[in-house]
C-alpha cells in the first residue's frame, strides 16, 4: 500500500480551485443539503395531486384518532390522570407527534431507495458532501413537511374540534423535547438506511425502522396509558425513545410543567440518551454500510 | 500478463499498480465463488492525456473506471489519483473527478426540465446563482441543447438525454474526466458535436480524459493512446498510430474507378508499393453507359471496375491512390474505407497468441 501522499496543485484548473472554498465546510453542506430538500419539494410539487393527497392523508390519521379519542374521551380520561384528565387531548398530540417521528423514521430509508433505483446515489457519491447531504436534506424536509401539516390539523381541532391544551406551555421546551425525539427517530432511520447495504434490501422496507414503528404503536403509550400494558410490555416500553418523548411533550402541554419539574427531567433524560446515541449509531452504520457498498459495488445500480 | 505504460514522465494524473477486484458470485447455475473483474492491472496516465480504454463487454472497463473514480475500493494493489491516495483518500478523489456512465438516465430527474436538472446538480456540485447560469447556458449551448432548455427529459431524445448526462458531469469543471462510452445512442451529429466537446475540453482547458468506447475509430480519432483491456487483464498499451501499425490491421479501402481500360500494365505492382498497402484485388471491368442511359443519350462505353485495397495506413495509403489515380488519368467515381472494428484487432491478437480468443460482440 502506498502512503497518503499531500495533494499538490498540478492537476487542478483554476476554477477548480476557486470552487474548491465555496463548495466545502459548512455552509457548502448545508447549501448541498438545502438543494437536497428542493429536490424532494419540487417533486412534490410536480404531480399537484400528491401534494394534496400527502396533506389529506396525515389529515386523516389525525382524524381517526380524532373521533376515536372523542369516542373514548369519558370513559378514559380518569386513566390519564397524570396527563390533565384528557384522553382526548392524550391522543391528539401523541398521534401528532408522532406523525412527524414517522417522517423521520422513514425518510433516510426511501431517500437511499429512490436514489438508487432512479441512478442518482453514485452521481451524489461524486459530489463533495455525497449521499449525506441528500441524506440529510431530504430528511429535513420530510420534517418540515410534516411539520407543518401536523400545525396546520393541530390549529383546525384548537379553533373547531374542541381540543384544548394549557394555557402556561413552555414553547421552546416543548420545541426542544419534540427535536430531540425526531432526532432520535432520525438517527434509528438512518441506522435503518444502512440496512440497504449491510441486508441488500433494496426495497419494501427496513426491519429496523418497521419493528420500530409497530413496537410504538403497541408499547410507547402513544395511544393507550402505560399502566394499561402488562409488564413485559412495560419493560419494552422502557428501550423506546417515543415513550419518554411523547411523556415529556404530553406534560409540557397537558399540564403546563416547567422545566424544574422533576417528572419532566425523570423523562427529558433518557430521551437525550436515546437521541444521542440513535444519532451515532445511525452515523455509524450508514458510514459502515457504504464503505462496504463500496467494497462490493453497490452503490450504483450500473456496476 | 500485464502490461504498463513504461513511461517516465513526473506528472501522472493517475499512477495505479496491481489494481484486482473480485466480485462476490451467487446462483444457483454458477454457484458460488468470486467473479474477478480485474487482475493486476498498472495504469499510469499523464496530465493532459486522451486515453482510451477498450475492450468487450465484461472486459473490466466500468470497474477500472469506478476504481479510479474512488467509487469502488480495489481488493489489491494500490497507488494515486489526482495526487490523492487510492485506498485512503477516496472522499478527495470522487470530489474531484467527473464520471459519464453509459447509460444515460443516470442522474437525471424526470420532474426537472432540462434545465432544472442542470440547475440542480450545479448546485449539488456547489455553483451558485449568476456563475451557474453562465456555466449551464454554456454548455447547452455547446452541446446543442440550448432549445430544450425548457422541455422535460422524457420528451427529449435518447441522444439528447445522453448529452444532458454529459452535461451534467461537465458542470463541476474536474481535471479528470472519466467518459464511459459517452457516444452510447448518439446519432451521428451527435456524435460528432460530443467528440468535438472531448476535443476541446483537452485542448483548450487541458483536462484529462479516459474514454471507454466500442468504436475503434472514436478511440482513433480521440484518444492519443489506447489500452486494450481483456478479461481484467490489461494487455497491450501503445499510442494510437503504433498500436494500429503494429497490428497490421487491413482496412478495405474500396474504389470505383472509370476509364479503367487505361490502367498501366503492371498496376499491380504499382498499387502494391504504396505506403501501408498490403493487399490489391481488382473487380469487374465490365461496360457501363454513361450519362442516364435513356434513349437519345449519347451512349459512351467506358469500362469501371472495383479496386480493393487492403491498407494499414490509411491516411497515406488514400493520399498516395489518389495521386496514382491522377497519374494515370483514371476516373475516381467513389471510394469508401471500412473502419477497423473492435472485434477486428481481439480477434488480431488472439490469432498472435497474445492472449486467449475474446467473444465477439
Amino acid at each position: 500500500m502506498q502512503g497518503a501522499t499531500v495533494p499538490h496543485t498540478t492537476h487542478t484548473t483554476g476554477a477548480m480551485q476557486a470552487n474548491e472554498q465555496q463548495r466545502g465546510g459548512f455552509s457548502g453542506f448545508a447549501r448541498a443539503c438545502w438543494t437536497a430538500a428542493w429536490l424532494a419539494y419540487r417533486n412534490l410539487r410536480y404531480y399537484p395531486s400528491n401534494l394534496a393527497l400527502a396533506g389529506a392523508q396525515e389529515l386523516t390519521a389525525i382524524g381517526v384518532w380524532y373521533f376515536v379519542g372523542r369516542f373514548l374521551n369519558v370513559s378514559a380520561s380518569q386513566a390519564v390522570r397524570q396527563y390533565g384528565a384528557n384522553y382526548l387531548a392524550y391522543v391528539v398530540v401523541g398521534v401528532l407527534l408522532n406523525q412527524v417521528c414517522l417522517a423521520a423514521l422513514n425518510g433516510p430509508f426511501t431517500t437511499i431507495s429512490e436514489a438508487f433505483w432512479e441512478k442518482r446515489l453514485e452521481t451524489y457519491r461524486l459530489s463533495i458532501h455525497g449521499i449525506w447531504a441528500n441524506v440529510i436534506g431530504r430528511l429535513g424536509w420530510d420534517v418540515v413537511f410534516s411539520t407543518v401539516l401536523q400545525c396546520v390539523a393541530l390549529a383546525l381541532l384548537l379553533a373547531f374540534g374542541g381540543l384544548s391544551l394549557h394555557a402556561g406551555v413552555n414553547v421552546p421546551l416543548v420545541i426542544g423535547a419534540s427535536l430531540l425525539l425526531v432526532f432520535a427517530n432520525a438517527g434509528l432511520g438512518i441506522a435503518g438506511a444502512s440496512l440497504f447495504f449491510l441486508l441488500e434490501v433494496k426495497s419494501g422496507q427496513d426491519p429496523i425502522t418497521w419493528a420500530y414503528r409497530y413496537l410504538v404503536m403497541l408499547a410507547s403509550g402513544l395511544y393507550v396509558p402505560l399502566a394499561v400494558l402488562p409488564g413485559w410490555l412495560r419493560w419494552l416500553s422502557g428501550i423506546l425513545p417515543q415513550t419518554y418523548g411523547l411523556a415529556v411533550v404530553r406534560k409540557l402541554v397537558l399540564t403546563g410543567v416547567g422545566w424544574q419539574s422533576a417528572s419532566l427531567w425523570g423523562a427529558l433524560a433518557p430521551l437525550l440518551v436515546a437521541a444521542v446515541f440513535s444519532v451515532a449509531c445511525g452515523y455509524v452504520l450508514l458510514s459502515l454500510a457504504l464503505r462496504r457498498a463500496e467494497r462490493g459495488g453497490g452503490i450504483g445500480v450500473v456496476v | 500478463m500485464a502490461v504498463t505504460a513504461g513511461t517516465t514522465a513526473t506528472s501522472a494524473i493517475i499512477d495505479v499498480h496491481g489494481i484486482g477486484k473480485s466480485y462476490r458470485q451467487a446462483g444457483k447455475l454458477a454457484g458460488r465463488g468470486q467473479l474477478a473483474a480485474l487482475r493486476n492491472v498498472d495504469l499510469r496516465m499523464e496530465t493532459g492525456a486522451v486515453l482510451g480504454l477498450l475492450g468487450p463487454n465484461g472486459a473490466g472497463k466500468t470497474t477500472l473506471i469506478k476504481i479510479l473514480a474512488g467509487l469502488l475500493r480495489p481488493d489489491s494493489g494500490g497507488g494515486s489519483v489526482l495526487d490523492y491516495d487510492l485506498l485512503r483518500q477516496h472522499r478527495q478523489i470522487r470530489a474531484h473527478v467527473g464520471l459519464v456512465a453509459p447509460t444515460a438516465d443516470v442522474g437525471i430527474d424526470n420532474n426537472l426540465t432540462v434545465w432544472q436538472n442542470l440547475d440542480f446538480w450545479a448546485s449539488v456540485y456547489g455553483l451558485h446563482g449568476a456563475q451557474a447560469r453562465a456555466r449551464i447556458a454554456g454548455l447547452l449551448e455547446r452541446l446543442g441543447l440550448a432549445d430544450k432548455a425548457d422541455f422535460w427529459p422524457m420528451r427529449i431524445s435518447a441522444g439528447q438525454r445522453q448529452r444532458l448526462a454529459l452535461a451534467r458531469s461537465l458542470l463541476a469543471e474536474t481535471p479528470l474526466l472519466f467518459l464511459d462510452e459517452p457516444t452510447n445512442k448518439l446519432d451521428q451529429e451527435g456524435v460528432r458535436s460530443v467528440r468535438q466537446m472531448i476535443a476541446e475540453l483537452n485542448r483548450e482547458q487541458g483536462v484529462t480524459i479516459l474514454l471507454t468506447t466500442h468504436v475503434m475509430e472514436e478511440a482513433e480519432e480521440l484518444c492519443g493512446e489506447i489500452a486494450l483491456l481483456n478479461a481484467g487483464e490489461l494487455v497491450r498499451r501503445q499510442p494510437t498510430g503504433e498500436l494500429m501499425r503494429s497490428l497490421q490491421l487491413a482496412r478495405p479501402i474500396t474504389l470505383v474507378i472509370g476509364y479503367a481500360d487505361r490502367l498501366p500494365p503492371h498496376w499491380q505492382t504499382e498499387v502494391s508499393a504504396l505506403p501501408g498497402v498490403i493487399s490489391v484485388m481488382l473487380d469487374g471491368g465490365g461496360a457501363t453507359p454513361e450519362g442516364d442511359g435513356l434513349a437519345g443519350d449519347a451512349c459512351h462505353l467506358v469500362s469501371d471496375a472495383t479496386l480493393r485495397v487492403g491498407s494499414v495506413d490509411l491516411r497515406a495509403s488514400t493520399s498516395t491512390l489518389l495521386g496514382w489515380i491522377r497519374k494515370h488519368g483514371l476516373a475516381l467515381r467513389s471510394m469508401r474505407a471500412e473502419p477497423v472494428t473492435l472485434t477486428d484487432v481481439f480477434t488480431t491478437l488472439a490469432q498472435r497468441r497474445v492472449q486467449p480468443a475474446v467473444d465477439a460482440e
